[in-house]
């Protein structure tokens, strides 16, 4: 196995650490440079449901024993009531972008300890941009009071690829060339606001059996991100993929290059139902190889998804 | 070239970020039990370039703080900061109050703290980040709410009365231990694969404190070239003095090795020096105190080892004031 790119490198002159998948020996760099300009047909997904409560995940929020584990989860909107009522706002120490910041690092906590498991590294912070200040490793907001935020409509992220534009309570998915993240802005008052960021370090590869879940902050649903690793060779790819869903909604599958996570190879939606675990089985073919893939799921609705398991079957007859 | 430890390493079913470094592809196995029982280093004598008269602050280094200090309070207090390179983190904290006071709705007291220490924690990062595969990662706020943590490091959720009670905040480690993290002090974090610094600084009757987090991924290194500008602040009292730590490796096998080293210290200070095994960095190969003086000092070592001398993991803890190793050069003898 190799990494497909490099742990660290100077990007515009700022130390970049790199999201990283393992790649199969098989999959050369010879092979991989053949893919270029091409793209995966994905054939329609054939989908069965089996009813189950979607509250079943669950982690130890390590740093937060005074949470009762029933209430932990990956919706800061499940837990923010509670946070208020154990900790209110008293105009001396708390405040009310903390409670928020709290709700947000709480959810993360409990995503990213899921995401160990299956082999990714996922790392993120909440708190206030502007003072003590925000960064998660080579990300950061810029240094601006809600004030200059809400007036211009959009806050700053500063990663080594540049500055991208957040609008104001909203989310943005950065997908650059070696580096995958997430920023969200979830509440803004004069000078302070509410930031969160989220970078994946390490994607799991498959096969998958765990729960690989995205977090909702206040409405706004992160991305998940997982590899596709065939194991071995093969001008077809099955996918058996056994993904839940807390509502109704239609998630975005992307396949992305994992030599350039910009590079759209392909996509599929999958409509995903309340509470219910959808067991999904569709076909990726290409006449020069199916190449490893990042895939990205995107919940266009805000809901949460948890990925239990993600296989797939190498055939050489594409048919 | 090989690296220590694997990007993620799983410890007693827990899945943990190691502090990783390069191993040179020359060493192995018995070969680097036997360099590592046989390694001798010989500190020389430290020798004062300029004393802090004539260089008052480590202005050598690739950027000052200001460059971390939001523009709105940076416009208000620029002129009134004296030392770009070696501010004091009471003095910014005062000034970053003054420029943006507490207003009982939005801004309280501790931001202003927890600002000035990653003001300085950002600084810090930016300079050790230069030298090849450097990588630190710090982050500093209120362990009660929001909550602090790092790559898998969480100050426990305690107010901060009871952990100025107590006497210590708990800090948990990827791998589930927990440290205690005295008052007003900083915690040394070495374990077989980890290697952090934390502080705290608890006020009797307050929730909000600051908790500050260092976390050493992937080490500085000398196997390509000098290892440069890294900076030890004093956050509080005397123990408050972050470490740093650094890879001490070579291109090819040598039998001995000269270290030339160049220190800017802000007063006359004993300074401890570990050397750690790479593949487990609580295993010491050799301490010692060196009396740096004042200013800017050299400082000359020499390390033999048979068949060859070994990779080594420097720590460095100053006991009483800032401290910066301007350079850290190793050479073939």
């Amino acid at each position: 196995m190799s990494w497909n790119f490099p742990e660290y490198e100077q990007i515009h002159g700022i130390k970049a650490a790199n999201t990283l998948i393992q790649l199969p020996l098989w999959s050369t760099a010879e092979f991989l440079a053949e893919l270029k300009g091409k793209t995966i047909s994905v054939t329609k997904a054939k989908i069965s449901y089996r009813s189950k409560d979607f509250s079943d995940i669950l982690a130890d929020m390590v740093a937060v024993d005074w949470i009762d584990r029933k209430f932990q989860n990956i919706d800061t909107d499940k837990i923010i009531d509670m946070i208020r009522s154990k900790i209110p706002v008293d105009e001396s120490e708390i405040m009310e972008w903390m409670q928020e910041a709290f709700a947000a690092n709480c959810v993360i906590s409990v995503m990213s300890e899921n995401y160990k498991p299956v082999g990714g590294v996922v790392i993120g912070k909440s708190s206030d941009p502007y003072i003590p200040g925000l960064h998660v490793q080579d990300i950061s907001f810029l240094k601006e009071i809600g004030k200059t935020i809400s007036e211009r409509g959009y806050a700053q992220v500063k990663s080594p690829y540049g500055i991208d534009r957040l609008n104001v309570l909203s989310k943005l998915t950065l997908v650059k060339s070696r580096m995958l993240a997430w920023a969200a802005n979830t509440y803004v008052a004069f000078k302070q606001w509410t930031g969160v960021l989220l970078k994946w370090l390490k994607i799991p590869s498959s096969p998958i059996r765990g729960h690989v879940s995205n977090v909702v902050v206040k409405g706004l649903a992160s991305p998940q991100f997982i590899a596709h690793i065939p194991p071995r060779f093969g001008l077809k790819n099955t996918v058996y993929m056994d993904i839940a869903s807390d509502r109704n909604q239609i998630v975005n599958m992307t396949f992305r290059d994992p030599r350039d996570y910009t590079v759209k190879l392909g996509s599929i939606k999958l409509p995903l139902r309340e509470n219910a675990v959808a067991k999904v089985k569709f076909k990726l073919r290409s006449f020069a190889g199916v190449p490893p893939l990042l895939v990205q799921y995107e919940c266009p609705e805000n809901g949460l998804i948890d990925v239990q398991r993600y296989e797939v079957k190498a055939s050489l007859i594409p048919v | 070239m090989v690296r220590n430890f694997e990007f993620v390493e799983r410890v007693d079913g827990v899945y943990i970020l190691p502090t990783r470094c390069t191993i040179p592809h020359y060493i192995r196995g018995r070969t680097f039990d036997r360099a590592i029982e046989s390694v001798e280093i010989g500190l020389g004598e430290l020798q004062q370039i300029n004393a802090i008269e004539e260089i008052p602050e480590p202005n050598f280094l690739r950027t000052d703080v200001t460059a971390f200090i939001p523009k709105r309070i940076l416009d208000k207090i620029e002129k009134e900061i004296r030392e770009r390179f070696n501010i004091a983190r009471d003095e910014l904290r005062d000034l970053i109050a003054t420029a943006e006071p507490s207003d009982k709705k939005e801004i309280a007291d501790w931001m202003h703290d927890a600002a000035a220490v990653n003001i300085i924690g950002d600084f810090i990062a930016y300079n050790y980040n230069q030298s090849n595969m450097s990588f630190m990662l710090h982050t500093s706020g209120d362990p009660f709410v929001p909550g602090v943590s790092l790559a898998g490091f969480s100050f426990r959720s305690d107010p901060g009365y009871k952990v100025f009670d107590r006497g210590y905040a708990e800090l948990i480690l990827p791998d589930r231990t927990i440290v205690n993290v005295p008052t007003n002090a900083g915690c040394r974090v070495i374990k077989d694969k980890l290697l952090a610094w934390a502080y705290q600084n608890a006020q009797p009757g307050k929730k909000q404190y600051t908790g500050s987090i260092f976390y050493w991924r992937s080490l500085a290194e000398t196997i390509k070239g000098p290892v440069k500008n890294l900076v030890s602040r004093k956050y509080g009292t005397k123990n408050g003095i972050n470490p740093q730590f650094f890879a001490q490796n070579f291109t090819r096998p040598a039998k001995m090795l000269r270290v030339i080293a160049t220190f800017w210290s802000e007063v006359d200070q004993r300074v401890k020096l570990t050397f750690r095994d790479p593949r487990d960095y609580t295993r010491v190969v050799f301490e010692d105190f060196i009396d740096v003086p004042n200013g800017l000092t050299k400082l000359t070592a020499n390390f033999g080892a048979t068949p060859t001398t070994p990779p080594l993991v420097v720590d460095v803890q100053p006991q009483v004031s800032d401290f910066v190793i301007r350079s850290y050069e190793v050479k073939e003898v």
